[in-house]
């Protein structure tokens, strides 16, 4: 809880910090930006671990398939990323760029959804063939 | 020389051998012994020690139902990381999850539908061996005419309904749950608009049967339980003007014949009941709890926001309400078709 409120702070001067590097030069207060989102980052995905680690236990209870529950991690780790870097892009002034890592992201967790898809088209068609 | 012969035509006619009429219920299947009391008491009794016991096998069903839906909360709790995200990372995300979810609930639903498709195949076969021997136990008791429309109706109505069961409405679960999978997985309004269109004609094809059965039972029990008590009371009326001194004793007699065959009917009767209720609780049961849980953590997940998978998880509690209502509906089908033998003539 103490890193969020550390986080919060330090995001809230990295703005005021971004605004009067603005009119120097924007270079220096993009790459502030893109180490305050990479420190975010880090500090979210420690948050995240007793979540994730939380979700492993309900995975465990609920004997889930692992190499469903891990394409579902990559998804996320995925879709996390992307969607970071894209705002990062767009930040910068790339909103092309942007777009651009935002529609690999999606295709990337279509990518990683296939054998899902596959799974649940193999089941539907194994159900039907014995009705 | 007069005597010697009344005597002997009386031995003679001492030694034909002459049995009773006799009926009994047809023995409960396998999977429905376990939950029948050893000796009959009260009906109340032996209907809670079904109902005791079906609810002690549950609890292997019940840590299943509770591992499925924890590890489906497991897979919202992912998907709702990506949720806050502008991006359409978190649609992709949600597709995926969508998909995941769908294949954990398949397994679960498809093993309930298989079980419930078998107990109604079950109920419908002690019916067509129980339901014989209560007509015949029926006419026994006089009831001609009621035991012939009766027995007509529920062989008809059994025909109709398992094989409606089997052959449209379980294929039509599958293609609700096909839906709202689809709809799920693209968040396609018109595929829910189909999908609840199929509901509800599930729904109404089974009110319907259960209505037009309903009804036929009623009238059928009024207009020929009426004929059958005048007739019998007709027949009692004539025995006892028509023979001479004795006729009122045989009249009696003939009363006391008929309430014998009327105990036999309904004792036949109860154990049909419980049996019935012995083959259709627990798999009810089962069916029950998964419903239930899918209810609950459909709930939990609408809290994390993931509407479309939450979503999914409702569409499929659904669809084990509609495989409760089919399974009750054999059921109540069978209930209602003992009872109306079991009330007789008049």
């Amino acid at each position: 809880m103490n890193d969020y409120f550390k986080i919060i702070a330090g995001v809230l001067i990295t703005v005021v910090l971004g605004i009067t590097l603005d009119r120097q030069g924007k270079d220096i207060a993009l790459l502030l930006n893109m180490a305050v989102c990479c420190m975010i980052l880090i500090v979210g995905a420690i948050c995240l671990e007793p979540v994730m680690a939380f979700v492993e236990t309900l995975q465990e209870i609920g004997k889930l398939d692992e190499d469903l529950i891990g394409i579902m991690f990559k998804t996320v780790g995925i879709g996390l990323l992307g969607e970071i870097a894209g705002l990062i892009c767009a930040d910068a002034g790339q909103s092309a760029l942007g777009k651009g890592i935002q529609f690999l992201t999606s295709v990337m967790i279509l990518w990683l959804g296939i054998p899902l898809m596959t799974g649940v088209i193999e089941l539907i068609q194994s159900i039907m063939g014995e009705i | 020389m007069k005597r010697l012969l009344y005597l002997c035509i009386i031995l003679f006619v001492l030694t034909v051998p002459a049995t009773a009429m006799e009926f009994t219920a047809p023995e409960a299947p396998e999977s429905a012994k376990p939950l029948l009391p050893v000796e009959q008491e009260s009906f109340g009794r032996d209907l809670w020690h079904i109902i005791k016991t079906a609810i002690g096998t549950l609890e292997p069903n019940v840590a299943q139902a509770a591992g499925t839906c924890l590890s489906l909360i497991a897979l919202v709790m992912l998907v709702s990381v990506l949720y806050q995200m502008p991006g359409k990372a978190s649609g992709a995300a949600e597709f995926a999850g969508t998909l995941a979810a769908a294949g954990v609930l398949m397994h679960q639903v498809y093993s309930m539908i298989r079980m419930s498709s078998e107990t109604i195949g079950e109920l419908s076969e002690y019916g067509k061996m129980l339901i014989p021997v209560m007509t015949g136990a029926m006419a026994a008791q006089g009831g001609i005419t009621g035991s012939a429309a009766l027995y007509a109706g529920t062989a008809i109505f059994d025909m109709v309904l398992s094989s409606l069961i089997a052959k449209v409405l379980v294929p039509m679960v599958y293609i609700f749950l096909a839906l709202a999978i689809a709809n799920s997985a693209t968040g396609e309004d018109m595929l829910k608009k189909l999908r609840d269109f199929i509901k509800w004609l599930l729904v109404w094809c089974l009110k319907i049967v259960l209505y037009i059965f309903t009804g036929y039972m009623g009238i059928t029990g009024v207009v020929s339980g009426s004929a059958d008590a005048a007739t019998l009371k007709a027949t009692k009326l004539t025995i006892s003007g028509m023979v001479p001194v004795v006729g009122g004793i045989l009249s009696d007699a003939s009363e006391a014949v008929i309430v014998s065959a009327g105990l036999m009917k309904n004792a036949v009767g109860v154990y049909g009941l419980l049996a019935i209720a012995a083959i259709w609780i627990a798999p009810f049961l089962k069916i029950g709890v998964q419903y239930l849980m899918l209810k609950i953590t459909g709930g939990i997940c609408e809290i994390f926001g993931v509407k479309r998978m939450s979503g999914l998880i409702q569409a499929f509690s659904i669809a084990m309400g509609l495989l409760l209502a089919m399974t009750g509906a054999v059921c109540i089908f069978l209930l209602i078709s003992t009872v109306c033998f079991m009330k007789g003539v008049g």
